[in-house]
C-alpha cells in the first residue's frame, strides 16, 4: 500500500474499517511527531517511547470510533497522547525534569550535527523552565517551535480559537521571560 | 518616550527568548530500532484475534472442567460400588 497513492480521507476511512495496513500507513506518518511530542513532555528517551508505543496501541484500537470533524487527525493522536503523559505524570507523582548533563543527544533534522552534540547549559535551563510550566503552555510551544504549526493549527489541535493561541503565548513568553529574569539566566540568541 | 523604550525593549527580549526557544525545541528524529521496535509491536494481533483466543481458551476451559467432572463422577461410582460389595462380603 504505497504511501502517496491514498489521501488522508481514505487511509483514515480504510483504517476505521480494520484495515491494519491503512493503519500501518498513518503510523508511518505520524510517530516521528508522536515520538517528538511525548519526548519534549517527559524529557526520556525511554518513556518517550513505550508511550509513544502506547500512543498507537490506543489509537488501533479505538480507531473505529475516529470520526472526521473536520479536525485534524493529528489532534486526535495529540489527545491520546496528552491522556497519556498526564497519567504518566500522575503516576510518577512529580513532574520529570531532564538533568542537565542527561539530555540525550539525538538527531536534529537541518542542523549542523556539531550544533546537536552541544547543549548548552542556557539550553538545559530552558527546558527546566519549560517543564515547569502548565501541560497546555507546553503543548502549546512544543506545537509552535517543534511542530511549526501555525496559530490557527495549534488552535484545531488544543480546541482553542486562535486569538485564544496567541494570547496564550504571549502570557507564556512573558512568563518564561520573568522566570528567567528571577533566576539570573540570559539568552543569546545565535 | 520612556514608554517607548519599555515596548521596544520588551518586544527585543521576547525576539530574543523566541529564538532562544527555537534552538532549543527543535524536532529530532527518533532512532531508527525504536521506530521498528515500535513497528514490531504495531503488528500485534488486534483485538478481534485476541477475542478469538480468549473465546478458544474458555472452550477448552469448558472441556477441561468437563473431562474432570467425569473422572470424579466415575470415581465415585466406582467407590460407592466397592462399598457395596464389600459390605456385602462381610454380611
Amino acid at each position: 500500500m504505497p504511501d502517496a497513492e491514498f489521501t488522508e480521507e481514505e487511509v483514515l476511512a480504510r483504517a476505521s474499517g480494520g484495515d491494519r495496513e491503512a493503519f500501518g500507513l498513518l503510523y508511518e506518518r505520524y510517530v516521528e511527531r508522536i515520538f517528538n511530542y511525548v519526548y519534549y513532555r517527559t524529557g526520556n528517551l525511554h518513556d518517550a517511547e513505550d508511550l509513544t508505543a502506547r500512543v498507537f496501541q490506543r489509537a488501533m484500537n479505538h480507531i473505529h470510533k475516529y470520526t472526521d470533524r473536520g479536525v485534524p487527525f493529528s489532534a486526535w493522536l495529540y489527545r491520546i497522547a496528552h491522556n497519556l503523559v498526564a497519567n504518566w505524570h500522575r503516576d510518577r507523582g512529580r513532574r520529570q525534569e531532564i538533568p542537565l548533563n542527561d539530555v540525550p543527544v539525538l538527531p536534529s533534522k537541518g542542523d549542523h550535527p556539531e550544533k546537536n552534540l552541544v547543549r548548552t547549559q542556557e539550553e538545559g535551563a530552558l527546558l527546566k523552565l519549560i517543564r515547569k510550566l502548565p501541560p497546555e503552555r507546553q503543548n502549546l510551544l512544543i506545537l509552535k517551535f517543534v511542530e511549526n504549526l501555525s496559530n490557527a493549527e495549534i488552535g484545531q489541535t488544543l480546541g482553542r480559537s486562535e486569538g485564544a493561541v496567541k494570547s496564550l503565548y504571549h502570557r507564556t513568553l512573558l512568563a518564561l521571560r520573568d522566570q528567567l529574569g528571577d533566576q539570573n539566566i540570559s539568552l543569546d540568541a545565535d | 518616550m520612556k514608554r517607548i523604550d519599555h515596548k521596544s525593549n520588551m518586544h527585543e527580549s521576547l525576539e530574543g527568548l523566541e529564538s532562544a526557544l527555537a534552538g532549543t525545541l527543535h524536532r529530532i528524529r527518533p532512532p531508527y530500532d525504536m521506530v521498528r521496535r515500535l513497528r514490531q509491536r504495531m503488528q500485534m494481533p488486534n483485538r478481534e484475534e485476541l477475542a478469538s483466543r480468549l473465546g478458544d481458551w474458555r472452550r477448552l476451559f469448558v472441556v477441561f472442567g468437563g473431562v474432570m467432572s467425569g473422572v470424579l463422577v466415575i470415581i465415585t461410582v466406582a467407590r460407592a460400588l466397592f462399598h457395596f460389595l464389600a459390605r456385602r462380603q462381610t454380611l
